[in-house]
């Protein structure tokens, strides 16, 4: 075995740098090969900054800046070479927003700065063309770069819209409910004795006309025609309804218009403990149990439709156990943010997300590979596996994603936010390591890679998981990793260009507290043992192969590093965990593909079966003399003779009948004679009491029928007078 | 997601109403009037729909079919002549939750509240409008009204009308915004009914037209009709009304047609003989003008006294406009 594969076997194998070895960390910082490229990201048109939109549809409230300056293009600037110099000088202030974005503010005052910031170099047409692209851009809003704060500003944004929009629904909801019930008390006001007092009606007709009228007289005459007043129970319901819905600080600040109550009761929603926040939600249950209930009478009384009876006993036994799912959604939801700060941190965020509250919950991960100083043994991966763990309590919304993701999840975000039930939005912020990669690149280095996949469980889409789970929002989700073109220059600058896949493994090796775990090899030393170390997942390799990922120096300068045993290990288990979620998100679904391969075998042994019945056959055919053998028939694929319509049943033989169905109430054999014909429930006529009329006017009224389906039958009396003339007009109507 | 609680107290107290509760009085209309057959079916509509009573509000014109929310025990308002339309808008505007039903004449919509009419079909509000088109003013005893057959001989016309009659169907699918067009006839009671149940599913303004017959001053205007299935025309569809086979047996002449394709459906309402019946144009996509305009909106007592107060402030004198600062013209 060559020396340099024996150095970096033993290296893989026992970790350690044999003598010779160079350490990952002793070339400076370095980060996966594919990310030598995004060394200034301000040159990248990716994703951020985002755009926090205040007077929006929670769902469009966060925009991207390229997708906002892509839709304004297709405004303003003409198509083809036309538009080209335009596209080019809006594309420059874009780059000079983002490399501004991190002091945030307004969309609006950052453009103005940027377009003022290049109009210096006084490029024709430069100032029109910012000018024309800014009045055309949709929406304003605060700018937002990628930084740890960015979650938690994102997520509060979205969800103070969905609460704006929850509780006005509900303030306008309670309003009316207040309106609704103080009518019912004055309008019982205006029917009292007190209300039909002369004094009292003078004061409701006001001073204009009041001397034309004579109240006196006015009083009497109401007061013999008053109506019973509101009994003393349904008042003091009604006023205890009103009592409630009236006390409510949030909803009258959303009543009034009253932006600093609104904000300040808002803010107390906020809360940065699961603890906390359990015991807040606790303390605020039996104001919403007394709200709820509050709704519910008021909405009967209003209706009219509250019956002592039935409803008393349900109230007087109402409490937090009668809610629904639906009547918790009603009241403002609490926000919790978190850190991720260990398993017991997780542990509580479990307990918080199963205690049935709507509460949702925004947990940070900074880490995702732990601190080997603190836990020796390789990569944790800690904080991967709470999102999927609380898929497991079923009734929870769910969404896994990274910071770097998070410009295209506003909607789902909206959707979790506004979900009935409780909410856990997992976000990676990749903020920990900012000295090495931007949080943006180490974000999306998670997502790429698998460490950190994307994923929505959303328990209101449906009730299988085929609509719950959502896994289409990764790179290339069909597949194991993401490939990427990677492009280099060798020792004599010949251009090379091979695919990379990126695997937990780069994500590792662009971490310096893992720089052990990986022994740099320069391209003097590379061999053809040395396999990348997405080939090595994917099969047995031959013995004395090792793997290794490419990653680069500040210098750009391409190495191999060899990765040891514990940096495989944790690529293993990602690679396990998303296999996983690929099942749920109906890729490579095992189950799914068990069955289409019983199916398949059941097909081929079914036509190989009709094969040898077929050769059995013509072998008999064959060698059979020329009696012909009956065969037994198919049976028969022709339909069965549908079911005879059943006709309606017969009146007996000369009786006289109607077509009832036919019949169009119009009355006029009612007006004949009302007990020999009369309505069924439908309003349609039939024969009543035969005995009670008689043979003219059986057939006078089949005569004045407009559809003619009275048919007068024979005549039951015999001594009935003319009755020849009767029965040669009854002709007519003969079935 | 459970149902609201609200939905299950009230259903602890549901009620059902028989088709007598919907009634109000004998109806005056003529023995054999067409009126009926449309109040029947109504009725049975209110009572298979187990609609409450204090939840529906019929209104009406003036006409022989105007005099229908009187025999209906809901809430009624009969209006003036041509001005239905009008009033059942503003009754949904300030009443969203009530199930409004329009029970309007040829002459009541076709004539004096056309302009309404026409209206009416673009805001497209969520309302049930019945045309009960006998084609002749049967209240004031005999006049022509638009959908008169040309030459009919009336106390207007002695020499009879000198103009084709208005198509209310085509005129309707022609306006903005239709949403629900449909027709039956009022002899066949089946249809009739099936298309005012449709009607009043449909979300948005359902015009249903009735061609009546008036035994006063019409009788045998129709007599060619009734006498001749082949002279009605059933439109058939999975996404339109159903036919008993009791009634297919009778009625052989058959057409399929999509409710969604108004170019078909302005095809087949040019046609008057054979009539066609069933629904001729859905579309459950056109917004509503109660939602545009978020009708049902709690108005406080003082948001609506301080909006008066404003307005009649316009045209209030003040002696001392500048200090009292009144707007000055």
């Amino acid at each position: 075995m060559d020396a340099d594969v024996k150095t970096q076997l033993a290296f893989h194998v026992l970790g350690r740098s044999p003598a010779g070895a160079k350490p990952a960390g002793s070339v400076g910082r370095l980060r996966p090969a594919l990310l030598a490229a995004f060394r200034d990201l301000a040159t990248l048109r990716h994703d951020f900054p985002l755009v926090l939109v205040r007077d929006a549809e929670p769902a469009d409230a966060v925009q991207t800046l390229t997708s906002l300056i892509n839709a304004a293009l297709q405004k303003v600037a003409p198509r083809g070479t036309a538009g080209e110099r335009m596209r080019r000088q809006v594309l420059r202030v874009e780059r000079e927003i983002r490399r501004r974005a991190s002091g945030g503010g307004m969309l609006s005052a950052a453009w103005d700065e940027a377009a003022a910031a290049l109009a210096v170099d006084g490029e024709i047409g430069f100032a029109e063309s910012a000018a024309l692209a800014k009045a055309a851009l949709a929406v304003d809003g605060e700018l937002l770069d990628c930084s740890a704060a960015t979650p938690l500003r994102l997520v509060r944004h979205v969800w103070r819209l969905v609460q704006e929009q929850k509780l006005a629904a509900l303030a306008d909801r309670v309003e009316g409910l207040i309106l609704k019930l103080a009518d019912i008390l004055m309008a019982d006001h205006a029917r009292s004795e007190a209300g039909r007092a002369p004094d009292a009606l003078a004061a409701s007709i006001g001073s204009g006309f009041a001397g034309l009228f004579d109240f006196g007289a006015m009083s009497e005459l109401l007061g013999s025609v008053a109506a019973g007043p509101v009994s003393k129970r349904r008042r003091q319901r009604i006023e205890q309804a009103l009592a409630v819905l009236e006390a409510q600080p949030l909803l009258t600040a959303l009543r009034a218009r009253d932006r600093a109550a609104e904000d300040e009761a808002l803010a107390a929603l906020v809360v940065e403990d699961c603890t906390a926040a359990l015991a807040a939600w606790r303390a605020q249950r039996p104001s919403l149990v007394a709200l709820i209930r509050a709704i519910a009478i008021a909405e009967l009384e209003i209706e009219g439709r509250y019956s002592e009876e039935e409803h008393d006993p349900f109230f007087a036994a109402f409490s937090e156990a009668s809610l629904r799912a639906s009547d918790l959604a009603l009241g403002p939801d609490l926000l919790v943010c978190v850190e991720d700060a260990g398993a017991l941190r997780r542990a509580e965020v479990i307990e918080l997300l199963s205690a049935g509250a709507p509460v949702k919950v925004l947990v940070l991960t900074s880490d995702l590979l732990g601190d080997p100083a603190a836990e020796p043994g390789g990569p944790t991966l800690a904080g991967t596996r709470l999102a999927t763990m609380a898929t497991g309590l079923d009734d929870a919304y769910v969404l896994q994603a990274s910071a770097a993701m998070l410009g295209r999840c506003g909607g789902r975000i909206a959707r979790g936010l506004a979900y009935a039930g409780p909410a856990l939005f997992s976000v990676y912020t990749g903020a920990a390591s900012a000295d090495v990669l931007p949080p943006y690149l180490q974000a999306a280095a998670a997502t790429q890679s698998r460490v950190f996949p994307s994923f929505t469980y959303d328990p209101s889409a449906g009730p299988g998981l085929a609509a719950r789970w959502d896994v289409a929002d990764n790179p290339r989700p069909d597949t194991d990793w993401s490939v990427h073109p990677f492009r280099c220059e060798d020792a004599a600058h010949k251009r090379i260009e091979v695919d990379l896949a990126f695997s937990p493994a780069d994500l590792i090796a662009g971490d310096p507290r893992h720089a052990g775990l990986f022994a740099l090899v320069e391209s003097a030393h590379w061999n053809d043992a040395m396999v990348p170390v997405d080939a090595w997942l994917a099969g047995p390799q031959p013995i004395g192969a090792v793997p290794y990922v490419a990653v680069v120096d500040d210098q750009n300068r391409l190495y191999r590093a060899v990765a040891s045993e514990p940096v495989i290990a944790a690529a293993r288990r990602c690679r396990e965990a998303w296999h996983r979620l690929q099942e749920l998100g109906d890729i490579h679904n095992s189950w799914a593909e068990r069955r289409s391969q019983a199916e398949r075998i059941a097909r081929e042994d079914a036509a190989r079966e009709a094969a040898e019945l077929a050769a059995e056959e013509s072998g008999e055919a064959a060698s059979a003399s020329a009696v012909p053998t009956p065969v037994a028939k198919a049976p028969a694929t022709t339909p069965a003779k549908p079911a005879p319509v059943p006709e309606p049943p017969a009146a007996p033989s000369g009786e006289a009948y109607i077509e009832t169905p036919r019949c169009t109430s119009c009355n006029a054999c009612l007006q004949v004679n009302a007990r020999l014909f009369v309505y069924d429930g439908n309003k349609q006529a039939l024969i009543g009491d035969l005995s009670a009329g008689t043979f003219r006017q059986l057939v006078e009224a089949a005569e004045s029928c407009p559809v003619g389906i009275i048919h007068p039958g024979e005549p039951r009396n015999p001594s009935e007078s003319d009755l020849d003339d009767l029965r040669r007009r009854s002709k007519v109507f003969a079935g | 997601m459970s149902a609201p609680m609200h939905d299950c107290l009230i259903r602890m107290v549901e009620d059902e109403h028989p088709l007598e509760d919907y009634q109000s009085g004998v109806p005056r209309w003529c023995s054999g009037c067409g009126d009926n057959a449309v109040l029947a079916a109504v009725q049975r509509l209110c009572r298979d729909e187990n609609l409450r009573p204090e939840k529906l509000a019929f209104v009406s014109g003036i006409g022989c079919a105007s005099r229908f929310p009187h025999y209906m025990r809901t809430y009624g308002f009969h209006g003036i002549h041509g001005r239905a339309l009008p009033i059942a808008e503003g009754v949904k505007m300030a009443r969203p939750d009530l199930h409004v039903f329009v029970n309007t004449g040829d002459g009541d919509c076709c004539s004096i509240g056309a302009a309404h009419w026409l209206h009416a079909i673009r805001y497209n509000m969520n309302m049930t409008v019945v045309l009960h088109d006998n084609h002749v003013y049967g209240l004031t005893k005999m006049q022509v009204s638009p959908t008169s057959p040309k030459g009919l001989r009336s106390n207007t016309t002695p020499h009879g009308s000198y103009l084709d009659a208005l198509n209310p169907l085509t005129v309707t699918l022609g306006v903005t915004n239709v949403s629900f067009v449909a027709q039956a006839v009022d002899w066949i009671p089946e249809v009739v009914h099936a298309v005012i149940q449709a009607a009043f599913h449909h979300k948005g303004f359902s015009f249903v037209r009735i061609i009546q017959r008036c035994p006063e001053f019409l009788p045998k205007m129709w007599e060619p009709w009734l006498h001749d299935p082949q002279k009605t025309l059933l439109l058939e569809h999975q996404d339109g009304i159903g036919y008993s086979a009791g009634l297919q047996k009778i009625y052989k002449n058959r057409q399929a047609h999509d409710p969604a394709d108004i170019h078909k459906a302005r095809e087949i309402a040019s046609c008057i003989d054979p009539i066609p019946v069933g629904i001729l144009y859905r579309d459950d996509s056109v917004p509503c003008y109660e939602d545009i305009r978020e009708a049902g909106k709690p108005r406080p007592i003082e948001m609506v006294r301080s909006g008066l107060e404003a307005e009649l402030d316009k045209f209030t004198v003040w002696p001392d406009a500048a200090d009292a600062g009144a707007p000055t013209p």
